[in-house]
């Protein structure tokens, strides 16, 4: 009974396959500030349990300099990426502001 | 997310716990009473999920399959999705299973509720919320504990979901029974996010770490001046004496005790007067900044430059706690995703990372003569590690593992546990720490006053006294540095070293072996050749550093 109204649930959320195309990326491509929604994390160990799953909202919080890790706001987590992994992060850049994101702190 | 404080407050044991994930390493087993039950009570490292990643994972994983009679699972009551995620796997074991909500406070603070009732029905388990850190919620957890024992077929069997099958019920489960009232950006959570970025970030961080430093050796110089070195020696010090005086006639066994080793001056004077003021500051800051959840935060900011020395932002907490003591800091490369990394991060901290023991051992011995002297030392340490860094990467093979890293909330640290912490690693260096440095003090007096140890000191002459240019007696910390790192540093304290002898001194005694005791922890998490191999790279630097060190500064001509 939960999994017929999970079906549902999720149908929404799958960026990739639904609604117009926006500009696919690999969340390497994003700046600091931009949002975006996943579309997938294959070969990234741990990143779902993280909140780096397909149809997850998130927002660059920051870009770390040298070559660090990028750190992205999901849900109310604070999770750092390094490059390496982000180039394997598909995403979706969403244009608009969206509600299931932390409002951007101090910026 | 406080497994380890649930377990402390079921079992009043003091396991270590930190605001960030991966504080357990290893599992603690502890008989406990649950409502006239004796029931054995393990607490294990945390996963995310059962595939584990790391050494630290695979523990949890391990004692799942040892079929235990039941599992307490500690959801993390402001992050449901991933401990739901681990719940539902758990629940494929078919092991009898509670679930715990723990962190109840501050998933209210961030306007979230959970509808616990649906969620106990959901999965037909119990649910209890608790706030582990403010005794919340346990009685009641006790009482749970107690009638789920009573009856342990309780819970339904759950079908093996595929993982996609797994986040479709956790996402429709948190639509049901979580509301969220969208307070998420509280004030604490923006300042988390501040502290993240270049900038503020990385100017707070070195105000952090200067902060810290001054902390350590503000606090610990105090302590000492103010309050311990005037106790030992108004008070204690004349009182051995004149005890040992009226009872021991003048001689060998006299000498042994009181005379220039003699151990129950030294023996208590080093490691509670020296040491012991320092070993509490570094553990207040250190405590201090790992409940609050700022370290994760210095790990990301200074990952950049980590990884042109071949480390990464995680290996931040296992080599800070390297600076306190070096066995913590090998047990916690548990958690570092490849070995080679492990290895990496431990053979830094055998070298190059002084355990706090030494840093007050140093602070003693290089501040009186010149500040100077101290710094110049230390940075020496932070240049060898970024040099040994920049060449172990090179040499050691396998590839280099990416993790994603959380970055936990900022939390106030609450005082209670706090103090607890401090305590708790007091008395393990009186125990582990202070009490060996007391029996190998009274090794050294019966060396010393028996004559070995100038034999020992001729044998390595050509050493100590051509090319290291300290005097004959040096051969003493050489021997006792085997058994603990401080030692290497304090007996020189009487030798009336000039400033170039005084920093040869500190240089050897920086590189030079880890205690036994490590030596012994190396082996174990790795195996014997590694630690013998680090034992025979550090003595090798040290001498030869040292060396080169105390040559180049007689050219020189100091």
């Amino acid at each position: 009974m939960l999994n017929a109204r999970a079906a549902d649930w999720m149908s929404l959320p799958r960026g990739a396959d639904t609604g117009p195309r926006m500009s696919m990326a690999p969340l390497q491509a994003l700046r600091v500030g931009e949002q975006g929604q996943i579309v997938a994390a294959d070969g990234v160990l741990q990143s779902t349990s993280l909140g780096i799953r397909p149809g997850k909202h998130f927002r660059v919080q920051t870009i770390q300099l040298m070559g660090g890790p990028y750190v992205l706001s999901i849900d109310s987590r604070l999770i750092a990426v390094p490059r390496e992994l982000a180039a394997k992060i598909k995403v979706q850049r969403t244009g608009d502001a969206c509600e299931t994101i932390v409002p951007a702190a101090g910026s | 997310m406080g497994k380890s404080a649930l377990f402390n407050r079921l079992t009043n044991m003091n396991v270590s716990v930190a605001n960030y994930t991966g504080t357990t390493v290893e599992f603690a087993a502890c008989d406990i009473d649950i409502e006239g039950r004796r029931v054995e009570l393990i607490d294990v490292p945390g996963t995310y999920t059962l595939d584990s990643a790391n050494e630290a994972e695979k523990v949890a994983v391990d004692m799942l399959h040892e079929k235990p009679d039941a599992v307490i699972c500690t959801l993390d009551a402001n992050n449901l999705e991933p401990s739901l995620y681990l719940l539902l796997q758990i629940l494929e074991y078919r092991i009898p299973t509670v679930a715990v909500v723990n962190r109840w406070d501050l998933a209210r603070r961030k306007g979230l509720y959970l509808d616990l009732d649906g969620l106990s029905h959901s999965l037909s388990i119990p649910v209890v919320p608790t706030i582990a850190v403010e005794n919340q919620g346990l009685v009641e957890l006790r009482r749970q504990l107690g009638r789920f024992l009573e009856d342990v077929s309780a819970g339904a069997e759950p079908p093996e979901l595929t993982p996609d099958e797994r986040w479709q019920l956790i996402d429709d489960l948190l639509g049901s029974l979580v509301r969220d009232d969208g307070l998420r950006s509280a004030e604490g959570d923006s300042w988390g996010a501040k502290l993240v970025r270049p900038w503020p970030g990385i100017p707070l961080a070195l105000a952090v770490i200067t902060a810290m430093f001054a902390v350590v050796i503000g606090l610990g110089m105090g302590l000492r001046q103010v309050l311990l070195l005037p106790l030992f020696r108004g008070v204690v010090q004349p009182a051995i004496i004149s005890i040992v005086d009226s009872l021991v006639p003048p001689g060998i066994i006299h000498r042994i005790l009181i005379g220039e080793y003699g151990f129950l001056i030294k023996g208590i004077e080093w490691p509670f007067t020296l040491v012991f003021p320092y070993v509490f500051s570094f553990y207040l800051a250190l405590s201090f900044l790992e409940d609050t959840g700022y370290l994760p935060r210095l790990g990301v900011l200074l990952d950049g430059v980590l990884q042109k020395i071949g480390l990464q932002g995680s290996s931040m907490i296992p080599l800070l706690l390297g600076y306190g003591c070096g066995i913590p800091g090998i047990l916690a490369t548990r958690t570092l995703g490849s070995r080679k990394e492990r290895l990496l991060v431990s053979t830094l901290i055998c070298l190059a990372v002084p355990c706090i023991s030494q840093t007050g051992a140093f602070i003693s011995l290089l501040s009186a003569h010149s500040v100077g002297l101290l710094v110049s030392t230390f940075l020496v340490s932070v240049v060898a590690l970024i040099a040994s860094g920049l060449v172990l990467d090179r040499f050691m093979a396998d590839s280099r593992s990416f993790t994603l890293m959380e970055v936990p909330d900022l939390l106030l640290p609450k005082p209670g546990i706090l103090a607890k912490k401090v305590w708790v690693r007091l008395r393990n260096y009186v125990f582990d720490g202070a009490v060996p440095m007391f029996w190998a003090i009274g090794v050294a007096a019966v060396l010393y006053e028996s004559g070995l140890m100038a034999y020992w000191g001729q044998l390595i002459a050509p050493i100590v006294t051509g090319w290291l240019n300290l005097p004959e007696a040096a051969a003493v910390p050489l021997a006792l540095g085997i058994l603990r790192r401080e030692l290497t540093v304090l007996p020189l304290l009487d030798m009336n070293l000039s400033t170039l002898q005084l920093f040869t001194g500190a240089i050897v005694a920086l590189f030079y072996v880890p205690c036994i005791a490590m030596v012994g922890t190396l082996s174990r998490e790795f195996k014997l050749g590694i630690a013998l191999a680090i034992l025979g790279f550090t003595t090798f630097a040290a001498l030869f550093l040292g060396g080169l060190a105390a040559q180049i500064g007689l050219l020189l001509g100091f």
